[in-house]
């Protein structure tokens, strides 16, 4: 990855940008479509919410190297494990109900069309600075990265993450309430359905990607929650 | 009520059974070979020997190289290297050179179980995934094959095998006696 703007230690390569302008996206929607819901003041939240992606994104992308410390201390790296960064900003989100009454669900709600478009500009970021590539593959839409032909893996992972956005702000529009689910499920999907494209993946034994199944669990509960909400749903009277 | 509750079961299952196949479907299958179809040229990647010596790929050596990328925490490494070292004789013969490149282990310690193995190819130390980062090779062991030209032929993730060596070695001692 070649940097493209060097500020003494600190050097920017393609795929940094497009983090800084989806970090700044999504700030910015994230905060307005909180501060117009909940009529509260969301900044410290966000701030924290970026922190936490950033810690939980390093954890897990050195997680499993044997140059742990040196890895964690290189603190200008900005590339992270995408799922490592929703942790982290999940694990902040969860403290803040704890200890500052901030609604998970609400929260989620508000920040899963913004978190999925800041997504896909960090894929697509990623694709243009050919990291996080994808397995290689024979085939016409194949792209040439590091010598092979590859899934555009990072491409899959954008569109992904935008057909989601469209559908969770679709559905939105009338079902506020379940905006929170749709949004895990989205990320679920992207896992399962992509990550066995990625060539750089944890695997577990027999070439199964780690991801896909935690993908799979979190679909499944997200259709079970569905399923139940269906059920539980208050039926109109007959006339 | 009962039937919704039994269809929400079924939809659970339609679920688990697609999200199953699909994994499996797309699994990472080790040990396929990877061709470098662009036929690139080498990069500059350094390394270490154990003295703390800085030590280069050369883009024009000469001679074919086999960089294997390797770890002693790795299981297939290990077991891989025994056949690389019993290989050693017929790819010298054939002037070919193999190189072990170690993957960000501390060198004291990979040169002990090097030692306590029996292995006596020489060894780079890249402490910094120089190696894997440039030829996308983070699955170890992976095992990179450079021609004389420099050009890089083939790119093999998980453990290499006697018959593909063979194979590479027999393709290149072809293709020195058309181009010599």
């Amino acid at each position: 990855m070649m940097p493209l703007i060097t500020l003494g230690p600190l050097r920017l390569s393609s795929y940094g940008v497009c983090l800084i302008i989806a970090v700044a996206l999504w700030w910015g929607w994230s905060e307005r479509r909180i501060r117009a819901s909940m009529q509260r003041e969301p900044d410290t939240l966000l701030l924290y919410m970026v922190l936490g992606a950033w810690v939980g994104g390093r954890i897990w992308d050195v997680v499993g190297s044997t140059a742990i410390v040196e890895q964690l201390a290189n603190w200008r790296a900005l590339e992270f494990a995408w799922p490592g960064a929703l942790l982290g900003a999940f694990t902040i989100l969860v403290v803040a109900q704890r200890y500052w009454q901030w609604s998970v669900t609400d929260v989620l709600t508000q920040i899963a069309v913004p978190t999925l478009c800041a997504q896909a500009i960090g894929a697509i970021g990623m694709f243009v600075a050919g990291i996080g590539l994808g397995r290689p593959w024979q085939a016409p839409i194949a792209v040439e990265m590091a010598g092979v032909l590859r899934h555009p893996v990072q491409l899959y992972e954008a569109l992904v993450a935008v057909v989601a956005a469209l559908v969770i702000a679709r559905y939105q529009r009338t079902q506020q309430e379940r905006g929170s689910a749709l949004f895990v499920g989205a990320v679920g999907v992207n896992w399962l359905l992509v990550e066995g494209f990625r060539a750089q993946s944890y695997l577990l034994p027999g070439g199964i990607h780690l991801a896909q199944l935690c993908g799979l669990v979190v679909v499944l509960i997200v259709s079970e929650y569905y399923g139940r909400a269906s059920v539980s749903l208050p039926v109109a009277p007959a006339e | 009520m009962q039937p919704v509750t039994r269809a929400l079961q079924l939809r659970s299952l339609v679920v688990l059974i697609v999200g199953l196949l699909w994994i499996v479907g797309t699994r990472h299958v080790i040990g396929v070979p990877v061709i470098a179809t662009s036929q690139q040229r080498i990069p500059m990647v350094s390394a270490q020997t154990l003295n703390g010596q800085i030590v280069q790929t050369i883009p024009h050596s000469g001679q074919p190289v086999i960089y294997v990328l390797w770890a002693s925490w790795c299981p297939p490494c290990r077991a891989e290297l025994p056949v690389l070292q019993g290989l050693a004789p017929s790819l010298a013969q054939a002037n070919i050179a193999v190189i072990l490149v170690n993957q960000g282990e501390v060198p004291a310690e990979a040169a002990q179980w090097l030692a306590d193995s029996q292995i006596t190819l020489p060894v780079w130390y890249d402490p910094q995934h120089a190696f894997a980062t440039a030829f996308q090779a983070h699955d170890l062991p992976s095992t990179i094959f450079v021609d004389k030209e420099g050009i890089v032929d083939l790119i093999y993730r998980g453990p290499v095998t006697r018959e593909v060596i063979e194979t590479m070695r027999d393709t290149w001692l072809q293709k020195a006696e058309v181009t010599p």
